[in-house]
């Protein structure tokens, strides 16, 4: 396949998910991928990241870069965010960075931030990327959105 | 047409003229009737005999019967049958649609065919993440590259405010979300679609 057909098959695929109506994405509780960049974001803000993205950019194999933001009024962690890292940094394998805003690199348990900020840019390839937010996807069953009036802290 | 075809027409007919009904129905003359002159008492007693004639004192009032009324608020001369109409089967539930990341993601893999090089283990893995969000919104934006080709981006931005019962999500595309296709960057310089 050459690079004009692989261009207009993924043209078309992008725009066949973009191009589905709300209700067609809504979904009762939260958005499976709000959950998703959610738990991908406070995941990766909470550990030590293997920073050279740009030789994450570089290879042969197609590459994903996915940049995230998540913003929340009001943050509880119920435990701090578990990530194993088993390999990074080096050429052509994942990478990442975050940024945070009013959140620490180590989250403190039942602490309430507010007006957090955490915006994280992840370069790999695909089935590493793939991989990750596979994961991502289950660990965001450990993520519940609440009412702001109902934020205090529970014991 | 045999007898009893005809009789069967003839049930049908009395069937329809209302037979069985109560109402009185006239006996078949056993022989050929007397022709009596119109109007005179024989003609008439006959006719009356035979329940031609209108009936002066009814024997009883008609039977009828309102429906009773299914709404105790609406007045009954309103009330109607109420006819419910067989449930009908709900439609099969449509199959959930894969969000825009694994729509990109497995078009991407796709795309690349099998990976001739050997990897080791996952760079890396989420184990838990527990946590409670409040006023949470949140934007992605995916690219992906084959060598020096940007082949599309697309980004969504989502909403997820608490709410009773149940907390509302909406997606919508960002602005500028419509895929993208250009020359990558120069490897190690920030991507114009991806680092705002």
């Amino acid at each position: 396949m050459n690079p004009r057909s692989r261009l207009s098959l993924l043209v078309a695929v992008i725009a066949g998910a973009l191009l589905q109506p709300p209700a067609a994405r809504a979904d009762p509780a939260l958005a499976p991928d709000d959950a998703t960049l959610t738990a991908l974001a406070l995941a990766l803000a909470a550990a030590p990241p293997p920073e050279d993205l740009a030789a994450a950019r570089v290879g042969d194999g197609p590459r994903i870069e996915l940049v995230a933001t998540v913003r929340a009024a009001r943050l509880v962690f119920d435990e701090a965010p578990r990530l194993r890292v088993a390999y990074g940094g080096a050429a052509g394998h994942l990478a990442w960075r975050a940024e945070r805003t009013n959140l620490p690199a180590r989250v403190q348990p039942r602490q309430v931030y507010e007006d957090v900020v955490v915006r994280v840019t992840v370069v790999g390839p695909v089935d590493e990327v793939a991989a990750l937010l596979e994961d991502a996807r289950r660990a965001a069953r450990g993520i519940r959105i609440e009412e702001l009036a109902t934020a205090e802290v529970r014991p | 047409m045999s007898a009893a075809a005809l009789a069967s027409l003839a049930a049908a007919i009395a069937l329809a003229a209302g037979e069985g009904d109560g109402a009185p129905q006239a006996s078949p003359p056993d022989r050929p009737a007397k022709v009596a002159p119109e109007g005179s008492d024989t003609a008439n007693a006959a006719r009356a005999k035979a329940g031609l004639l209108p009936r002066k004192h009814p024997a009883r009032a008609p039977d009828v019967r309102l429906p009773a009324a299914p709404d105790a608020r609406l007045p009954a001369g309103d009330a109607a049958p109420v006819v419910v109409p067989a449930a009908a089967p709900a439609p099969p539930a449509a199959p959930a649609r894969p969000g825009w990341l694994r729509v990109i993601v497995d078009a991407a893999r796709a795309l690349a065919g099998p990976d001739p090089t050997p990897r080791g283990p996952p760079s890396a893995a989420i184990e838990d993440v527990r946590a409670r969000a409040m006023g949470l919104r949140v934007e992605g934006r995916l690219t992906v590259r084959v060598g020096d080709v940007t082949l599309g981006a697309a980004s969504t931005v989502g909403e997820s405010e608490a709410a009773t019962p149940a907390p509302a999500s909406r997606w919508t595309p960002a602005a500028g979300a419509a895929p993208q296709a250009g020359p990558a960057p120069a490897a190690g310089a920030p991507a114009e679609s991806s680092v705002r």
